[in-house]
């Protein structure tokens, strides 16, 4: 019986325990983690693999300031999935929200830690959002989100070194459903010509993916602000 | 044969009418231009709104190309009117002004005189097509710039590269091209039936549309006759236009028209070389 007690005094004055199933402290070092990129500048491919799209690969460069300001700049014309590019634990936690800790799961050799986002303001686009975080490196590997009126997604990272401690994505796999009639010709002429193209399929959903393959990156050496305002 | 090719060009560009299609084309393209000018990121932004809600669309595709593709697609389905309005003209013109049996005295062979005048045809066609071409991408071109080119079609979004799309736009006006003598061949041919220019040119331009709407109505009994109207082969330039190309696709639409442009033109011979010319 003292045993026991002992133990449930180590346990809940252990720190660590606590920390590590608390959502709130994870998502809090994320953002945190994320806090510490000020600035940054990239060289992006973007790769469309989307049943009813295609497009050869494009390359861009893209820039990003706290909290959320982006501006891309491409030789030709890219098409570049928002909510992946725009991804930010900061937007995401923003909104009054609650979460809780589900279970820990191992990605390749990392154990990490399954996180669900609820948001409790009825305004906000996000339904329901589950985090896959690594939390020794406090970094975002996956995400499952659903957003109206997107519909459901998946963000999967894969990182890199870029300095001591600081890691950025050095790809992005972003996957989402694709309603066919997302795709449909608003031009009734080509609607009416095309011959090449059954319709048996039009009913079905299917999946897309768009890879963005990140390089070159130049991490808190200062992005102009009027870059972005050039975008407003 | 030259000379006589040379002759019977000049006939054709002496008279007003071979203008109209110039004309025609040279005002309208410039206007879809302006139009595209004021108004055409409005269209483009209809056209990808829906896209718009999921991706960060970059860069542009408000180009020359993409106004080429629109024009080219609008233009190319009225272009055959015009051709008639000179091909309808060829023989039958020199009947009602009374020049068939001077030209036949001459000596040349009918077969030559043909030929001759068949070609002035082709070259009007080919002209025009050139005309449309210098127009609608050059002038886009020099106003818009190049770009991606974005082809939506009912259940697919193509998006060429910039490198990738002059080819295909090449290859489409002499796809034209051909197309366009097809079109010329039937009114050559109703040439060589009457004395009356009138008569070949509204003829030909109600075989046309019969057969348009003939293929634009999709009933069964109309899509079992539609593989043998000449015209849902002369619209196949848009094949040009898919990623992969479908050579075969391609290959067969151009044997088809030359098979019409052959056929015509044999049929034509023939009568004219029997023909008792009394005019």
């Amino acid at each position: 019986m003292l045993i026991r007690i002992i133990g449930l005094i180590l346990l809940l004055i252990d720190p660590g325990f606590s920390q590590d199933k608390d959502p709130e402290i994870i998502l809090e070092r994320v953002k945190e983690e994320f806090k510490r990129i000020e600035n940054y500048k990239a060289d992006i491919t973007v790769k469309v693999d989307i049943p009813f799209i295609k497009m050869p690969d494009r390359r861009a460069t893209l820039y990003f300031k706290q909290p959320d300001k982006i501006h891309i700049e491409s030789e030709g014309f890219a098409m570049l999935p928002k909510e992946g590019i725009k991804f930010s634990p900061i937007s995401l936690f923003e909104t009054e929200h609650t979460s809780f800790y589900e279970r820990e799961e191992k990605i390749g050799d990392i154990n990490v830690a399954v996180v669900k986002v609820i948001p409790l303001n009825d305004k906000s686009d996000l339904v329901l959002s589950t985090l896959w975080i690594d939390p020794i490196k406090n970094l975002i590997l996956k995400v499952e989100s659903s957003r109206k009126p997107t519909g459901t997604f998946v963000i999967e990272f894969d990182y890199t070194l870029i300095e001591k401690g600081l890691y950025m994505p050095e790809s992005i796999e972003f996957t989402f459903s694709v309603d066919p009639m997302m795709f449909h010709s608003r031009n009734p002429r080509e609607m009416k010509i095309d011959e090449n193209k059954g319709s048996e399929d039009t009913s079905r959903v299917k999946t897309g993916k768009v890879f963005l393959y990140y390089s070159n990156y130049e991490v808190n050496r200062g992005v102009p602000d009027s870059l972005f305002n050039a975008d407003k | 044969m030259l000379t006589l090719f040379k002759i019977e060009f000049l006939k054709v560009f002496k008279k007003w009418r071979t203008y109209i299609g110039f004309i025609a084309v040279g005002v309208l393209v410039p206007l879809v231009h302006l139009a595209m000018y004021l108004e055409g990121q409005n269209s483009l932004d209809f056209i990808t709104r829906d896209l718009q809600n999921s991706f960060l669309l970059v860069g542009n595709l408000l180009n020359g190309y993409w106004i080429s593709y629109i024009i080219l697609n609008v233009i190319a389905v009225h272009i055959p009117f015009l051709i008639t309005l000179v091909a309808g003209d060829l023989l039958a013109g020199e009947a009602t002004a009374g020049t068939y049996r001077l030209l036949i005295t001459r000596p040349i062979s009918r077969m030559e005189i043909i030929i001759s005048k068949f070609l002035a045809g082709f070259a009007y066609s080919a002209l025009l097509i050139l005309w449309l071409a210098i127009m609608s991408l050059g002038l886009g071109l020099v106003i818009f710039g190049a770009g991606e080119l974005l082809v939506v079609r009912s259940e697919l979004i193509i998006i060429f590269d910039k490198t990738d799309v002059l080819w295909r736009f090449l290859l489409a006006y002499g796809f034209a091209i051909l197309g366009m003598t097809v079109v010329c061949s039937l009114a050559f041919f109703f040439s060589s039936l009457v004395e009356n220019a009138i008569g070949p040119i509204i003829t030909t331009m109600a075989v046309i549309i019969i057969f348009i709407i003939i293929s634009a109505i999709d009933v069964d009994i109309f899509r079992m006759v539609k593989p043998y109207l000449f015209t849902n082969y002369i619209l196949k330039w848009r094949d040009f236009f898919n990623d992969p190309l479908d050579t075969n696709q391609i290959l067969n639409s151009i044997f088809v028209l030359s098979g019409h442009i052959i056929t015509l033109f044999g049929i034509t011979a023939i009568i004219f070389q029997k023909k008792d010319i009394l005019s």
